[in-house]
């Protein structure tokens, strides 16, 4: 080590880095929160036009599409940011759905309050659930989120002022439109991306990314552990309530074994993990691949699709475990790495 | 060389006085008492090492002291406050860190990373500039090339820096290093040791439990002696190393 030398990697150092890189985690943040709010306003902006542009068929896809980029990233913050492998997805998506739904039922909400009512649900469940489960850490706090979810289905299914096992109907007269759901799964989905921008590269977020990398090590330099994850798991039960009150209005009429059913759960790590856990593109794309292509495009061949998504994961966890948007956007560097080499074993004249 | 460590961060202001306090600390493990009625203090600034044999329970002491383990009994007072009724992660803000022996890197986080994560979240007051100061923590540290490396892909060497470096980050007034020149030899220890003497420059007290009898003998300005959990010894240096209850141990 030499004085001047290293005075002027001081000097330089926090300038030189500026670039925009969508993975990984550089310094300083090159993409703040505003683009997450940019991509929101997009959203809503396609949205208004969508009624004219797509068909009813084409419009309910697209709503299911970005509720599960909602879901997948709501995950992705928990488990990708935060280490905390959940199973209990659906239990979020559920409560969320019944909060809308018997809201709007026996309160006579307006259906954007009601999905006020869904987030805030989602949140208040996960603030409960928090004590019990966050003293679980590791596989163990993967068993308890799953048996919260079950739990609280079967709960549900036993509850005859929400219906019972047929579930409730949402009021005609209140229910929004097609078009009117569509914009709500915008603006649902925005958020997500959202918050999912805001914890990539805020400071909590990089505090987080400490207490899943190491949990003790990030106490011993002064963060809360327990607060991080915390709201890791609250974030991620307020966007699983959003999900759940967009999908109530969708549906309609719903009940509680598909509503509270393990499905939610299963496609939320799914898409996830195929796209690229702990990234903020990778879920958006194991959205589209999962739903669109998979469970959309081969819709007539329910149980060939179901196939091919066990392929896929095993696949993706053998040959890509990082997920396929990392494995994409690591192409370039690979072709250079193997230009070079090839350089390299060229013998010189 | 010296000098530039010396310059590049400004010395930290002190509480004059016994920086640190302990008194009568006890923890036991089950049946094992690893920590027994052990009591000294260590002035501001000054540079303390914890000798004994493997087993004796310095580094149980130290994760006492940096709130990792409550103490069974006994009272411990850093800079005026009593920590061991505080979280670990409040006796970190309030200016204690220690670095450990196996380095704890955040593997998926660059080292800039690494070292932002203590200045984020350490001892207040401090938050202020943090960047500029992680800029100069790794500069200090001579990890100032490699700040946008992962950590997971660093050597030893580099990794015993980044644990030194991310001990800094919460602008501790105390500081304690268990061991952290294990595994090194060689002009890496030297490089080490000449990192450590940077960072008592600096003015943090320096807490340090060591097995390379040179590396105690050139740092520090006393020795407390451990053996079975009990303090048997304590002095300079050298006396330490003439007493023959030592020898024994």
């Amino acid at each position: 080590m030499n004085a001047t030398s290293t005075t002027t990697t001081t000097a330089t150092a926090p300038t030189a880095r500026r670039g925009v890189r969508l993975l990984g985690s550089p310094f300083p943040w090159p993409l703040p929160a505003w683009t997450g709010v940019l991509g929101l306003a997009v959203l809503a902006g396609v949205g208004t036009r969508a009624d004219v542009a797509l068909s009813r068929y084409q419009l309910d896809v697209a709503t299911t599409l970005l509720a599960f980029v909602a879901l997948a990233q709501g995950w992705n913050v928990l488990a990708g940011y935060g280490g905390q492998f959940s199973l209990g997805v659906s239990a979020f998506v559920g409560t969320g759905a019944y909060a809308a739904g018997l809201s709007q039922l026996h309160l006579s909400l307006a259906y954007p309050v009601a999905m006020v009512v869904a987030g805030g649900c989602g949140g208040l469940l996960a603030l409960v659930l928090a004590w019990p489960l966050l003293r679980l850490r590791g596989d163990y706090f993967t068993i308890g989120t799953l048996a919260a979810a079950l739990a609280l289905q079967a709960w549900v299914i036993n509850w005859s002022f929400a219906g019972g096992s047929t579930g409730i109907s949402l009021p005609l007269q209140s229910t929004p439109g097609p078009v009117a759901v569509f914009r709500l799964a915008c603006v649902v989905a925005g958020l997500a991306l959202a918050t999912t921008f805001y914890v990539a590269r805020s400071h909590f977020g990089l505090r987080l990314k400490a207490v899943r990398d190491h949990e003790a090590a990030a106490i011993g330099l002064g963060v809360s552990a327990f607060g991080h994850r915390l709201a890791a798991l609250v974030i991620s039960g307020v966007l699983g309530g959003l999900v759940g009150g967009v999908v109530a209005m969708q549906q309609v009429s719903f009940e509680p074994v598909g509503m509270l059913g393990l499905g939610w759960t299963v496609n939320a790590l799914l898409m996830t993990i195929v796209g690229g856990i702990g990234t903020l593109v990778g879920p958006v794309v194991g959205t589209v691949v999962v739903y669109y292509f998979l469970t959309k495009q081969l819709a007539g061949f329910q149980s060939l699709s179901i196939v091919i998504e066990g392929v896929l994961l095993i696949g993706v966890v053998r040959f890509a475990p990082r997920g396929l948007w990392p494995l994409i956007t690591g192409l370039p560097a690979q072709a250079n790495r193997l230009l070079r080499q090839r350089a390299r074993a060229r013998p010189r004249p | 060389m010296k000098a530039h460590l010396a310059s590049a961060v400004a010395p930290v202001v002190t509480a004059n006085g016994a920086e640190v306090r302990v008194e009568h600390v006890s923890k036991r493990f089950g049946g094992v008492v690893a920590v027994d009625d052990v009591s000294f203090a260590v002035a501001a600034g000054e540079a303390v090492a914890v000798i004994g044999p493997n087993g004796a329970g310095k580094s149980s002491l130290l994760k006492v002291l940096s709130g990792t383990y409550r103490p069974d009994s006994g009272r411990i007072h850093v800079a005026g406050r009593r920590t061991d009724v505080l979280s670990p992660q409040a006796v970190a803000r309030h200016g204690v860190s220690l670095a450990h022996q196996v380095p704890r890197a955040f593997p998926n986080l660059t080292v800039r990373e690494n070292v932002m994560i203590g200045a984020l979240s350490g001892r207040p007051g401090h938050r202020q500039g943090a960047i500029g100061g992680v800029e100069e923590i790794l500069s200090l540290c001579d990890l100032a090339g490699k700040a946008d490396v992962p950590a997971i892909r660093l050597r030893l060497l580099d990794l015993k820096r980044l644990e030194l470096a991310r001990a800094l980050s919460t602008n501790p007034s105390l500081i304690m290093l268990d061991e952290v020149t294990a595994g090194l030899n060689g002009s890496d220890l030297r490089d080490v040791i000449e990192l450590i003497r940077g960072i008592h420059a600096q003015g943090r007290t320096l807490l340090l439990v060591e097995h390379v009898e040179g590396v105690v003998g050139t740092l520090v300005d006393r020795v407390v002696v451990l053996d079975w959990g009990r303090v048997i010894a304590e002095g300079s240096p050298t006396d330490v190393a003439a007493d023959p209850r030592v020898r024994e141990a």
